[in-house]
C-alpha cells in the first residue's frame, strides 16, 4: 500500500491550477484596490491644493491690503502696525514694508520677529523682493542662518511708489506637522516649494523629512508666477479596510479551496486505485476459485468414472473367476501345462479384482469423520480384516493410546499398511506397530523385518501406480498417504537395514 | 461336496456371463440352480417355489436385492440369503437388514468361498424346516 501515500498527479495539478488561480484572481483584485486607492489620494490631494490655492489668494489679498493702507499713509509706523497685526499672531511669521529701489533692499517697516526696521535684506530674500509684482511673488525656501523661512512679496495694486510688502514664515521641514484632525487628515502631505519635490525644497510635511508612504499623488499649486508641489499620500488605503483585506481574503479561500481540492481528489483518486485494486484482487481470487472448481469437478469426473469402472469391472472379472474354477475342475490333473496356465489366468484375474477394488479406494476420496478411537481397539479390527500370515508375529502396543480418526479410513489405511508389512516378509518375520498421543496428535509406526525398501523407489513408494511388487497395484500405499494426509497427518519411510519402518 | 445335495438354489444376478458361471460352479457340486436375471423375475420366482437359499446380486434391474431381501414372505421360512455385491456392504445397511441376511460376499467371490457360504445357508435352512 506503499503506493497510496504519493499524492496523485490529478491532485497535484488541482492544487496547482486552483492555487494559481487563487493567486491571479488575487493579484486582479488587489490591482483594481491600489488603482482605486491611488485615485482616492489623487481627487484628495487635488482638494487639498485648491484650498491652498484659495489660502495663497486670501495670503495676497491680506498683503495687499496691509502693502494699500501703507503706501497711503506714506508708510506710516501706526498704519502698518495696525494692519499687520493680526498677520504676525502666527508663530514665526514676520511682515515688512520694503523699499527695493536701494540695492540691497532695505526694510522701512517690519512686525514679526525676524524682519527689523532699517535692516538691509539679506541675499534670498531680496531676491524674492526683487520679483515682487502686482500678484503674489514667492521663491525658493531662503536660508539665512541656521533659519530657513518662506516667502511671499507683494507690490499692492494702484500705488505708485516702490514700497514691496514682504511675509516670511520661518519653518522647520525636519519637523513633522502633523494633521491629525481637520478636513484630510486621513492624508499625509508635504508641500515642495519647487514644481518638483526636491528634498532641499521642502517646505512643510506632515510627517517631517521621511519619504511619504506609497501610492502618493502630486499636484500643482500656484504661487503667483511660480508653481509649487504638492504630494499627498494616504495615512491607511482611501478604499477603506474591507477592500482592502478582500484580496487577501479571496487569496485564502483560493488557497484553502485548492488545498480542499486537492485532497478530495487524493482521496477519490486513492479510493479508485484501492477499489480496482480490490476489485484485480477478487478477479483473482474468482478465477482462482474457478480453476479450482474446474479441477475438482474434472478431478471429480475421473474419480467418478474411475469408481464406476472399478465396480462393473468386478463383474466380467467375477465370471472369469467363476469359469476359470469350472475349467480347472474339468481338466485332468495329469496335464501340469494346462493346470500352470489356468492358475496364471487366475492370479491375473484376482490382480485386476484388486486393482479395481483399489482404484475404487483411492478415487472414493470424501473427508473424514472424526471419532475418538483407540489405537489397540483399532489395531484388532484391522487384524481380523488382514490376519497375518502363518509365519508372521505381530506384537501391538497397550490400550490407552487415542486416536482422533475416521474409524472406517484408518483401518482402511492400517489395513493396506501392515498388509504391505506382511508381503515384504514372504518368508516370515515379526511386525512392531507402537503408537504414542500428544496433545493434537497420535504417532503410529510399523516397522518389520523384511527386505526393506529398494531405496530407488523410497522416495516415491506414496505416489499411485509406484510398486516394488510383482503383484502389486501400486495403489496400497498412495491409499494411506492420503487418508493420513486427509487427517492433517504425515506419512513417512525410514529404510534400516533390516527391513522397512513407516 | 454339499451338506445338502438336493437343495434348490435361487442364482439372481443381471450380468449373465457370472449368473451362469455361478449357476455351472454350484451344480458342479450337486445343487439344483434357478436363475432369475432381474429382481422383478427373482421375486416371481422365489414366491412361486420355495427356495433353501438365495444368491442375490443387490444392483440389478426392476427390483434390487435389498428391496427382495425386505420383501420375500417370511412364510413359509424364506431361503438362507447370500447377498453379493461389487459395492461395499456399509454397516448401515448391515444394521438394516439384520438376521435376513445369512452372509454377504464382496464381487469377485472366490469361487471356494461360494459354495463354502451357499453350503452353510442350505444347511441353516434345512434346520430351520426341521
Amino acid at each position: 500500500m506503499g503506493r497510496g501515500r504519493i499524492v496523485s498527479p490529478l491532485a497535484m495539478a488541482c492544487l496547482v491550477v486552483m492555487a494559481a488561480l487563487a493567486v491571479g484572481v488575487w493579484l486582479v483584485i488587489r490591482h483594481g484596490v491600489e488603482q482605486q486607492n491611488q485615485a482616492l489620494v489623487k481627487d484628495d490631494t487635488a482638494q487639498v491644493v485648491l484650498l491652498l490655492q484659495t489660502a495663497i489668494q486670501t495670503e495676497g489679498s491680506e498683503l495687499n491690503t496691509v502693502g494699500i493702507a501703507t503706501t497711503e499713509s506714506d508708510d506710516s509706523p501706526t498704519v502698518f502696525a495696525t494692519q499687520a497685526k493680526n498677520l504676525v499672531l502666527s508663530p514665526g511669521v514676520s511682515l515688512a514694508a520694503v523699499n527695493d529701489s536701494v540695492v540691497p533692499p532695505r526694510v522701512i517697516l517690519a512686525a514679526g520677529p525676524n524682519l527689523h526696521q532699517g535692516e538691509q535684506l539679506p541675499g534670498p530674500l531680496a531676491a524674492i523682493v526683487s520679483k515682487a509684482g502686482p500678484t503674489l511673488s514667492s521663491g525658493p525656501l531662503a536660508h539665512i542662518g541656521t533659519k530657513e523661512f518662506l516667502a511671499f512679496s507683494k507690490v499692492p495694486p494702484a500705488t505708485t511708489g516702490r514700497t514691496v510688502i514682504l511675509e516670511t514664515s520661518e519653518i522647520e521641514p525636519s519637523k513633522a506637522s502633523p494633521n491629525e484632525s481637520g478636513p484630510y487628515s486621513q492624508l499625509d502631505i508635504a508641500i515642495y516649494a519647487t514644481p518638483t519635490p526636491q528634498p532641499g525644497q521642502l517646505a512643510v510635511s506632515t510627517v517631517g523629512l521621511r519619504p511619504l508612504p506609497k501610492p502618493t499623488a502630486s499636484a500643482e499649486l500656484k504661487v503667483g508666477a511660480l508653481e509649487w508641489d504638492v504630494v499627498g499620500a494616504a495615512k491607511a488605503p482611501l478604499v477603506g479596510g474591507s477592500a482592502e483585506t478582500t484580496p487577501w481574503v479571496v487569496l485564502a479561500v483560493g488557497l484553502l479551496v485548492a488545498v480542499v481540492l486537492a485532497m478530495t481528489v487524493q482521496i477519490l483518486v486513492r479510493r479508485h486505485r484501492y477499489a480496482a485494486l480490490m476489485v484485480a484482487e477478487r478477479e483473482a481470487e474468482l478465477s482462482e476459485a474457478q480453476a479450482l472448481l474446474v479441477r475438482q469437478e474434472r478431478l471429480s469426473a475421473v474419480g467418478e468414472m474411475a469408481t464406476v469402472i472399478g465396480h462393473e469391472l468386478r463383474n466380467p472379472l467375477a465370471a472369469a473367476i467363476n469359469f476359470l474354477f469350472m475349467a480347472r475342475n474339468r481338466i485332468a490333473e495329469s496335464d501340469p501345462d494346462l493346470d500352470s496356465y489356468l492358475s496364471r489366468a487366475e492370479r491375473e484375474t484376482s490382480r485386476a479384482a484388486a486393482l479395481a477394488d483399489d482404484l475404487t479406494s483411492y478415487m472414493r476420496e470424501r473427508s473424514p469423520d472424526i471419532v475418538h478411537l483407540d489405537l489397540r481397539a483399532v489395531l484388532d479390527e484391522v487384524l481380523e480384516s488382514a490376519p497375518p500370515p502363518q509365519q508372521v508375529t505381530v506384537s501391538l502396543p497397550e490400550p490407552g493410546i487415542a486416536l482422533d480418526a475416521d474409524k472406517d479410513q484408518i483401518i482402511q489405511a492400517l489395513v493396506n499398511l501392515v498388509t504391505n508389512a506382511y508381503q515384504a516378509m514372504a518368508g516370515g518375520g515379526s511386525l512392531t506397530i507402537a503408537g504414542s498421543d500428544a496433545d493434537d496428535a497420535t504417532e503410529v509406526t510399523a516397522q518389520d523385518s523384511g527386505e526393506g525398501i529398494d531405496p530407488t523407489v523410497a522416495g516415491r513408494l506414496f505416489e499411485p501406480f509406484v510398486t516394488t511388487k510383482v503383484t502389486g497395484t501400486g495403489l496400497g500405499l498412495a491409499i494411506v498417504k492420503r487418508i493420513v494426509e486427509g487427517h492433517g497427518g504425515a506419512v513417512t519411510i525410514d529404510n534400516g537395514p533390516t527391513g522397512g519402518a513407516l | 461336496m454339499a451338506p445338502d445335495a438336493q437343495a434348490l438354489v435361487l442364482v439372481a444376478d443381471d450380468n449373465e456371463g457370472l449368473r451362469d458361471s455361478t449357476a455351472m460352479i454350484l451344480e458342479s457340486v450337486g445343487y439344483r440352480v434357478i436363475e432369475a436375471e432381474d429382481g422383478a423375475d427373482a421375486f416371481e420366482k422365489v414366491t412361486n417355489e420355495s427356495f433353501d437359499v438365495a444368491v442375490l446380486d443387490v444392483r440389478m434391474p426392476k427390483r434390487d436385492g435389498i428391496w427382495l431381501v425386505e420383501n420375500i414372505a417370511p412364510e413359509p421360512p424364506p431361503p438362507g440369503i447370500v447377498l453379493a455385491s461389487a459395492y461395499a456392504f456399509d454397516q448401515e445397511m448391515r444394521n438394516r437388514l439384520g438376521t435376513k441376511v445369512f452372509r454377504y460376499l464382496r464381487k469377485p467371490v472366490p469361487p471356494t468361498e461360494l459354495i463354502d457360504a451357499v453350503g452353510q445357508a442350505a444347511e441353516l435352512a434345512r434346520r430351520t424346516r426341521t
